[in-house]
């Protein structure tokens, strides 16, 4: 279209310069009534376009991302695209502390140094401005600026959280640069500015505001999971955090007096980690004052049952403490649950209410230790009765068997001793004597059985018709003669378990006269009844073989048998003290090797008298 | 002669095995003991006599205060070259899988036996050069 273009101007002709001149006159034209139209266009759209970019800027995605940078550049970026600033800074800060963000853009970066000096320079100037206040300067205001950035025109908006002494700037410029230094800020603008810097600073305390409730639900959420999931969460992992936890605060009462951390701490004490039965008065306060706290300021309590909670601050650095009293549903305190939140968190009711939760969750996780430490306790008896079980059996069939098979040994004998009259007749005696103990090993098995099984009835008991029953009995138990001897209290009489007592008397008397000693002339057993208080006391003495020191206790195991000289079934003293348990007595014997032995029993008993 | 100790803490299992070990015309000496421990400390004191040292030992598994087994193991701490010749019969009235294969561990115990001890058994180990069972 443009046929002149690589031609030389003066080769042209007059017609053909005048064609060329309308041509551009025309193009010109063209062009200024499209730029007229844009701007048309532009001028209708300002209003939204600004309105648009603005719901951009800080729409939720915005602050989901987390990154405050990605908010301050938004912030900046904003500055530049919606008041054609030529450069836009947004800086965040916190008192002492300066976490700024900085944004310069159309070309111009600023190193890292120089960053600092503007934040400096921001400090110091802006300090006690008051909140969401705008200042437009000229260069001649700020002249520590103008070494940093060349700026024609320069405004700032500033504004405080007192809640948590955070801050933030905006600000935003025209640069002094030559021929694109064509336009100044005008008032409008200004105003537009002080508006869009009050709506950032608006939604920056409320994003502050929601991140940090956010970032603490989260975490205390994550604990409470983490406890709350009992059913997935392996026991040994609660325990851990527990321990762990523990060990913080056994290490140092006052441990996160340094720790200086955002994050909340968690600690927690129980009775099941140092084996302590509970926590009582004293050592709360002990730990409350080692955390010198300066005054409880709060107490809430909340849905959970047991939980209450004391916010505490601390003078010097105003950190705040929740925690968590771990009561026992008797009303125990067993632990204590607490979060410290460093000064720059404010604690809120919904961070108590998740505290609560993992309060009431280890109390239930406790509650179940304490179950499973009782079944494995339990488990653990189990095992033994189980493993008693199968002495008891391998020992009763081996006792039952053996008078069995010397029957059947004496039966083989009488078959290869036929017509030996003499030996036979031993034989059958032997024969019989093996029954007997057969028939002894059965008995002292129900008697095992009945005091396991049966409940125990008090009746009237007629001790002394008891032991001369018992004595008849036994007596014959040994060749050797052993008399009786039998001193009873006037007047007793009272009531317990009769089929209980009699097997302990005849256990007793039975010993006496099977362990009698058979080179003493003499052999005797003296039985004792009387009253003390209120206990029975039934002494039973001989004078027969003793019993060796180191046998003492042993006697009273299961299938014991400390001699060699008769055939007991090593189940009478068992039997005898198993009897004591229940009926809540108690059985002990003396002995000295050659001179006999002493078993005492004394027995709560009814006296009816 | 020939010596055969019988231990067991039971006298009428001793009785037993000393009637059927005469019934077996076997003529060699039955000793009894009711206690293990008697019987190692006569073993002792025979020990550097063979001629009194035992050919043949029936001994009982579970007895108080020294058991077969404990008995055993006294015999092993005792010098080997003397005793080489004792031929070991474990009896018991339970045969119990556990005991006989302890009593493998003992290479004089020949066999592992069930109680009552009858005369097949006895003329077997003695005349039938009986009990390598094991």
């Amino acid at each position: 279209m443009n046929k002149y273009v690589h031609t030389e101007l003066s080769e042209l002709t007059k017609e053909q310069l005048l064609e060329y001149a309308r041509d551009l006159q025309m193009r010109v034209g063209k062009f200024a009534s499209v730029e007229q139209q844009l701007i048309n266009i532009r001028d209708r759209l300002d209003a939204e376009v600004v309105i648009h970019k603005q719901m951009n800027a800080f729409n939720e995605r915005a602050f989901r991302v987390n990154a405050s940078n990605a908010f301050f550049q938004l912030v900046a970026e904003s500055v530049l695209d919606i008041f054609e600033f030529e450069f836009g800074i947004a800086i965040q800060y916190q008192k002492g502390q300066d976490e700024s963000i900085l944004f310069v853009t159309e070309g111009i970066s600023i190193p890292q140094l120089a960053h600092h000096c503007l934040v400096a320079a921001f400090e110091e100037r802006f300090e006690k401005q008051p909140e969401s206040k705008v200042i437009q300067l000229n260069k001649a205001d700020w002249p520590e600026m103008l070494s940093l950035i060349p700026f024609h025109q320069f405004i700032v908006a500033h504004a405080v959280n007192s809640e948590d002494n955070t801050g933030i700037y905006v600000a935003g410029g025209i640069l002094e640069k030559g021929a694109l230094n064509y336009r100044s800020i005008e008032p409008q603008g200004v105003n537009a500015f002080e508006l869009f810097s009050k709506q950032v600073i608006s939604h920056f305390s409320s994003h502050q505001k929601t991140f940090r409730i956010e970032k603490s639900e989260r975490s205390l959420t994550a604990l409470a999971n983490t406890f709350l999931g009992f059913g997935s969460v392996p026991l040994e992992n609660i325990s851990n955090i527990t321990k762990l936890a523990f060990d913080m605060l056994a290490a140092d009462l006052v441990f996160y007096k340094h720790t200086g951390r955002a994050e909340p701490v968690v600690f927690f004490r129980s009775e099941t980690i140092d084996g302590k039965a509970f926590i009582d008065d004293g050592d709360l306060a002990l730990f409350y004052t080692s955390l010198s706290f300066s005054e409880q300021e709060t107490v809430v309590s909340n849905n959970h049952r047991y939980s209450r909670f004391l916010i505490s601050k601390r003078e010097e650095q105003n950190d705040s403490l929740a925690v968590s009293h771990l009561i026992r549903q008797d009303g125990q305190l067993t632990g204590m649950l607490g979060f410290c939140f460093s000064s720059k968190v404010k604690v809120t009711q919904e961070d108590l209410q998740i505290i609560g939760i993992i309060g009431s969750a280890i109390r239930v996780e406790e509650k179940r230790q304490v179950v499973r430490n009782s079944l494995i306790s339990k488990n653990d008896e189990l095992l033994k009765i189980n493993g008693e079980l199968d002495n008891f059996v391998y020992s009763v069939s081996h006792d039952l068997r053996t008078p069995l098979l010397a029957v059947k040994g004496l039966v083989n004998l009488i078959d290869l001793y036929q017509g030996d009259i003499d030996e036979n007749e031993d034989f059958f005696k032997l024969i019989g004597s093996s029954i007997d103990r057969m028939d002894n090993t059965i008995i002292e098995i129900l008697d095992y059985s009945r005091n396991a099984r049966l409940q125990v009835r008090p009746e009237l008991v007629e001790l002394e018709k008891i032991i001369m029953d018992a004595y008849e009995d036994v007596r014959f138990y040994s060749q050797h003669p052993v008399k009786l001897e039998l001193f009873f209290q006037d007047g007793i009489k009272f009531e317990s378990d009769r089929n209980r007592i009699n097997t302990v008397i005849k256990n007793l008397i039975g010993n006496a006269v099977k362990y009698a000693d058979d080179s003493k002339p003499h052999s005797y057993v003296k039985v004792n009844v009387l009253r003390q208080q209120l206990d029975l006391i039934v002494e039973i003495s001989d004078n027969g073989i003793g019993i060796e020191a180191c046998n003492l206790e042993k006697v009273f195991e299961m299938f014991f048998r400390a001699s060699e000289k008769t055939t007991g079934t090593g189940l009478g003293l068992y039997i005898s003290r198993e009897i004591m348990v229940k009926l809540n007595g108690n059985i002990r014997l003396d002995s000295e090797v050659g001179q006999g032995t002493l078993a005492t029993i004394s027995l709560p008993v009814n006296f009816l008298n | 002669m020939q010596h055969c100790y019988l231990i067991d803490d039971e006298p009428i299992f001793n009785l037993i095995s000393s009637k059927i070990i005469s019934r077996s015309g076997w003529q060699g000496e039955v000793r009894v003991f009711i206690s293990a421990r008697t019987a190692l400390e006569e073993i002792k004191m025979h020990i550097a006599n063979e001629g009194y040292l035992p050919d043949y030992i029936f001994l009982d598994v579970r007895m108080p205060e020294m058991d077969g087994f404990q008995f055993l193991e006294e015999l092993n701490n005792l010098p080997k070259e003397p005793l080489k010749y004792i031929r070991v019969f474990m009896l018991s009235s339970s045969l119990d899988q556990k005991d006989i294969i302890r009593s493998q561990h003992f290479p004089m115990v020949k066999s592992f036996l069930s109680k009552p001890l009858d005369i097949q058994t006895i003329k077997e180990i003695f005349y039938n050069n009986g009990g390598n069972q094991l």
